[in-house]
């Protein structure tokens, strides 16, 4: 994993109190849904026992291709808080590279998305073959459903190598592999 | 004809059609010749109006089919593992029966908080489908299996579907095998190779097509010609519809945006054409599950409305854009289905939801659309829960009735 000192000095640590109450000691993500290309994703911590939360800067993500919810394979993710089923550095499957595993949920009307994730569009060692995996268009956003951070190397920041940063060493977690961690992420509508 | 939903529900789509009707006046009559020279593809936004009867095709919503038979089903058809990637209701190739699913939920979830804040545990048992037939002149309804959903009927009562290998479990892959009736009382036949996360889509001749679900809901299409005999189709795609004499798929696919449709040989997969969305110019991303083909046309939902494709000639062309009205059905119009003709589609439009209701719940409505006016009717307008669905039969060929 690597270490970005100035990600913390250009953190943007506000004092600021959240929408969405502290699920635990542990930080988590919170996805705004905005649009399915640009909406935004952020990590939320508190790194004393006060209720107020630190953020860690915010990153611009991608959920689905359409704003349906029940449209398995192209709706955005459903809003509300997620459980974590595991968290990869070099998750090598149909997703690759940094991967984190968020439970299956339910849509409105009970439709249930399954199998999403937290990724980017990269090679399980984190490089680019734009052959297979590269993240060199900002219709790289689009999911099925999935949050998509960018990777770097086609003039687009390395966020979710910065995300990654955040997850494990703000109040996160070490862990790697099959783990159930309790509300990991809140997605807001 | 017995109303699908209750008056109080019918008060508030007759308001809200109201409002559609006023949009239908502003909208109405445009049409747009729009495209590239070498499309010259209409592009039309289609309007809304209030039926003032019942509208074509068969409908299924909150326990009940509507429109060309009308039946009280053992509950509310749905398919939460698989939305409508397949039908939730398939009327059988003479349109005497219906083969349905549905989801009993074995413990309540509520959307807005984790599992692990309900109680929720690794395995922790939380919803079970059972798959049903129904007689239209009988009035019974009988369960053909239990842990299953997502039925393929095909024109000689062959029905194929997905048979979990337990319920529905919390943090576990609902798993299972693809298995075949050759008719509703024979006995299951196991077709696939090892258990997966499978939807089935439709008949195309002897040859099944399905969808294993892989991570981030990629869809892989398989082609399945007997037990145990799978194979690839086509990796990241969906299947929007099968041509009339089911020799051939009319397949999406969605590795890249924008993707791309192609018209595949069902029997060696070979791909005959394929047209990218993008050349199109017309903003299309992308083409979904949910079509159907009649004579040389196809009808797909894409993001932008109902894409009217054209495979006469060894070619596809776009020939019309039917836009869905950001004002109407800004969440899109899913499950166009030629009705009768290739002049009439039924559909569903989408819309999303409002402040006072459940998040992420769209206002669902049944549509009977005339392709030369590019007018549609609008009949119920229903919650998202109560699974308002048009109920139709994509397996190819089909003898019959069924739409």
């Amino acid at each position: 994993m690597r270490t970005r000192f100035s990600l913390a000095v250009g953190a943007a640590i506000a004092a600021i109190t959240i929408a969405a109450a502290p699920a635990s000691a542990h930080g988590h993500f919170e996805f705004h849904r905005t649009s399915n290309l640009n909406s935004s994703l952020v990590w939320v911590y508190y790194p004393s026992s006060n209720p107020t939360a630190y953020y860690s800067p915010t990153w611009r993500a991608g959920s689905g291709d359409s704003t349906n919810c029940s449209y398995v394979g192209h709706g955005w993710l459903p809003t509300g808080w997620y459980d974590v089923w595991g968290h990869w550095d070099h998750y090598d499957s149909t997703i690759k590279g940094l991967a984190t595993y968020l439970q299956d949920k339910k849509c409105g009307d009970g439709t249930l998305r399954t199998q999403l994730f937290i990724h980017s569009k990269e090679l399980a060692n984190w490089g680019s073959s734009c052959e297979t995996y590269c993240f060199d268009s900002s219709s790289d956003y689009y999911s099925n459903g999935c949050i998509k951070l960018s990777h770097s190397g086609y003039g687009f920041p390395d966020d979710i190598q910065d995300a990654h940063w955040w997850w494990h060493n703000r109040d996160g977690y070490s862990f790697h592999g099959s783990t159930t961690v309790n509300d990991a992420l809140y997605v807001h509508s | 004809m017995t109303p699908i939903r209750d008056l109080s529900r019918r008060g508030k789509a007759a308001a809200l059609l109201a409002v559609l009707g006023f949009v239908a006046l502003v909208v109405v009559g445009v049409v747009q010749p729009v495209g590239s020279a070498s499309t010259q593809s209409d592009v039309r936004t289609l309007a809304v109006r209030q039926a003032a009867g019942p509208v074509k095709g068969l409908f299924v919503a909150a326990g009940r089919a509507e429109g060309a038979r009308s039946a009280a089903l053992v509950g509310t058809a749905a398919a939460p593992l698989s939305g409508w990637i397949s039908p939730v209701a398939v009327p059988t190739a003479d349109g005497d029966r219906l083969v349905y699913s549905t989801w009993r939920e074995l413990r309540h979830q509520d959307p807005k908080l984790s599992w692990s804040k309900q109680g929720i545990h690794p395995g922790d048992a939380l919803g079970k489908p059972t798959l049903w037939i129904h007689d239209f002149e009988s009035g019974r309804n009988k369960a053909i299996d239990a842990n299953s959903f997502s039925a393929a009927v095909r024109s000689d009562g062959a029905i194929a579907y997905v048979r979990g290998t337990d319920v529905y479990r919390a943090f576990t892959t609902y798993t299972g095998e693809i298995v075949v009736r050759s008719s509703v009382s024979a006995q299951p036949v196991v077709w696939s190779a090892k258990p997966a996360e499978y939807i089935t889509a439709a008949w195309a001749g002897s040859t099944l097509l399905a969808y294993r679900v892989g991570e981030g809901e990629q869809l892989d299409v398989l082609a399945f010609d007997g037990p145990g005999k799978q194979r690839l189709l086509m990796a990241d795609a969906n299947v929007v519809a099968v041509s009339p004499d089911g020799t051939e798929a009319f397949l999406a696919n969605e590795a890249d945006i924008p993707g791309s449709v192609s018209v595949v040989s069902v029997a060696d997969g070979t791909i005959l054409e394929t047209l990218d969305l993008g050349s199109l110019n017309q903003g299309i991303l992308w083409a979904a599950y949910g079509g159907s083909w009649s004579g040389d046309l196809v009808a797909a939902p894409t993001n932008t409305g109902v894409a009217v494709f054209d495979v006469a000639n060894g070619a596809i062309s776009l020939r019309e854009l039917l836009k869905s009205d950001p004002n109407a059905f800004a969440d899109g119009i899913v499950e166009p289905q030629f009705s009768g003709d290739t002049q009439h589609i039924i559909a569903r439009g989408d819309a999303p939801p409002g402040d006072k209701k459940a998040p992420d719940e769209d206002s669902t409505t049944a549509l009977d659309c005339d392709l030369a006016t590019a007018v549609c009717l609008a009949r119920t307008t229903d919650p998202g829960r109560a699974w308002l669905h048009p109920a139709y039969n994509p397996s190819r060929p089909l003898k019959g009735g069924a739409s």
